[in-house]
């Protein structure tokens, strides 16, 4: 069951993946009763231009523009990618772990584990590159729309996350060697009688 | 294998059979039956100790070592 909620969630990430390319505007989509579907693109960026930009009708007015230019679409989907792939390999991951190691067959533990093992280094891969992929994509849709640094837009509370993002994957990985450590010794002290 | 098992030729000589010998030294016949084989990969020490007393014989009466030049290294596996 708790399975199904990761492939799920894994599932919206896969949807949403190509919204760059193809409905930029919809963006981190929601539900308005009057208004209908809806996106917030203004999500993916950091604090201080979202700040900026919601004060500013004509800004934000260039900013959905911005989104829609053939190249930024292009280059917004790759970068994008780059950011979500991490993210649909821990949330899928955590699905298959869970129920590989449920499964009523032998050896199901250590088939969960290997996915576990994954999850643990997605997180390590997405910790590391989030902030250099999510820098590189924030200097790309802000271009002409405000001041911004040359190559890369790096918001100090993105390094924060990714460091305990880092604590977590390091976790994982620990838990996912101790256990599998456990079951090889168990399985070695299963043939001495 | 170089450790060879004669547990077989023990039960033999003393008239045990492994069900008797597997109950009283508290393991299962089927791991009694891969010790007679040798298809296990160690033996504790109280269960040859137990086997020991129950059979009234010595640890070398239950393993032999053929010499092998295999066994100039020990290894984990």
């Amino acid at each position: 069951m708790i399975a199904l909620v990761f492939f799920a969630l894994g599932g919206m990430e896969i949807a949403e993946a190509p919204l760059p390319l193809v409905a930029p505007r919809l963006i981190a989509p929601g539900w308005d009763r009057d208004r209908g579907l809806l996106g917030e693109p203004q999500a993916l960026l950091p604090e201080a231009a979202r700040f900026r930009l919601a004060t500013d009708a004509a800004g934000t007015a260039k900013f959905l523009s911005r989104l829609e230019e053939p190249g930024v679409r292009a280059g917004h989907l790759l970068l994008s990618l780059l950011i979500d792939g991490p993210v649909i390999v821990i949330l899928c991951g955590m699905g298959m772990a869970l129920w590989r190691s449920t499964r009523d067959v032998p050896d199901a533990v250590e088939a969960g584990l290997r996915w576990l093992m994954a999850v643990g280094w997605a997180c390590v891969v997405f910790a590391t590159t989030f902030p250099l992929f999510d820098g590189l994509r924030t200097v790309l849709i802000l271009k002409g729309i405000m001041p911004t640094p040359r190559y890369l837009w790096y918001d100090p509370a993105t390094g924060g996350a990714t460091y305990i993002l880092l604590l977590v994957a390091a976790g994982i990985l620990a838990a996912t060697w101790t256990i599998s450590a456990g079951l090889k010794a168990r399985a070695d002290m299963a043939e001495i009688v | 294998m170089p450790v060879v098992v004669n547990l077989d030729v023990m039960l033999a000589r003393r008239k045990v059979r492994s069900k008797e010998l597997a109950e009283a030294i508290g393991i299962t016949e089927s791991n009694l039956s891969l010790l007679k084989s040798g298809k296990v990969k160690g033996v504790r020490f109280a269960t040859i100790a137990a086997i020991c007393y129950h059979l009234q014989c010595e640890p070398g009466d239950l393993l032999a070592y053929e010499r092998s030049d295999d066994d100039r290294r020990g290894t984990d596996d």
